[in-house]
């Protein structure tokens, strides 16, 4: 995945309404009709939204031009994951020995003072 | 090699948030905060725990004031594979906070806020934020020396995947 598409799938994900979109279409596909019934929203607006996702590559759509369903892409939801997880263990692992140095320190000082 | 048993370990919160070029993570210790920032701004402790266990640190300056530099490389045990950073200290203010930039490489660097925050009873909660020039950036200094743990990752990813679009 190029950053600018990891770029646009963290902002794509940046809305509410658009995770409540994906967290429907997790579920299955479906058409735009349904994914509005939901949401207090009109039909152009929930279209604005589904252009974002799609252009983030996080939704398809069908090509099927009466009905165009709507389905999920999992791999830059995956990648974003991915990218966080990776963050995570650099700066847990950091940490973890942070601590384990912070305690033999401590340890020694106390050591000192009694 | 410690005297006392290693305490329990704290978990480090993340927060990620999206369309943004900026990570906020936090994280608690067992130790007074005036010895959590002691280390921390001191070059000299950086190598004893900075920087993944598989490489060695190895600090080249650490001129911690205002408008002084730091420089730091991650080395591979074999000595092949070098992570370069280094930055600039700012917003100095003993013992609550300080802010560094934060380059890797040669690529375009942002900056990190350390807050250290005294939660009594010689506790200390630390909070930093990270604001990345771009996500090029930000991808690179996650994976520096990290891709095993990137493919490692990719082994828990059917449970992530569900948080990420599971409903409010």
């Amino acid at each position: 995945m190029t950053p600018d598409r990891l770029d646009a799938a963290f902002s794509a994900l940046a809305d509410p309404t658009r995770r409540a979109i994906l967290a429907r279409l997790a579920l299955g596909e479906t058409t735009v009709n349904e994914l509005a019934e939901p949401f207090d929203m009109s039909l152009p607006n929930i279209s604005k939204h589904l252009k974002v996702l799609e252009g983030a590559g996080l939704i398809s759509r069908s090509r099927d031009a009466q009905r165009r369903p709507c389905k999920i892409e999992p791999e830059p939801l995956k990648e974003v994951s991915v990218w966080i997880e990776t963050y995570r263990k650099l700066w847990e692992e950091r940490f973890d020995r942070l601590d384990d140095y912070l305690n033999t320190l401590h340890a020694r000082e106390e050591s000192q003072n009694g | 090699m410690a005297d006392a048993a290693p305490k329990s370990r704290h978990k480090l919160h993340v927060e990620v948030p999206p369309g943004e070029h900026t990570v906020f993570m936090r994280r608690e210790f067992d130790y007074p905060r005036e010895l959590v920032w002691r280390v921390y701004t001191d070059g000299q402790q950086m190598k004893h725990w900075w920087g993944p266990s598989k490489y060695d640190t190895v600090v080249h300056e650490f001129d911690f004031r205002n408008g002084g530099k730091w420089r730091v490389d991650n080395v591979s045990k074999d000595g092949k594979d070098v992570h370069p950073f280094k930055g600039e200290f700012s917003n100095i203010q003993p013992i609550d906070e300080f802010t560094w930039t934060f380059g890797y490489a040669d690529m375009p660097a942002g900056s990190e806020t350390y807050k250290f925050i005294d939660l009594g009873e010689g506790r200390t909660r630390l909070e930093t934020i990270s604001i990345f020039p771009d996500v090029a950036t930000r991808d690179a200094i996650a994976s520096g020396g990290m891709e095993e743990g990137a493919r490692e990752t990719y082994d828990r990813l059917d449970a992530l995947l569900a948080k990420s679009t599971g409903a409010k």
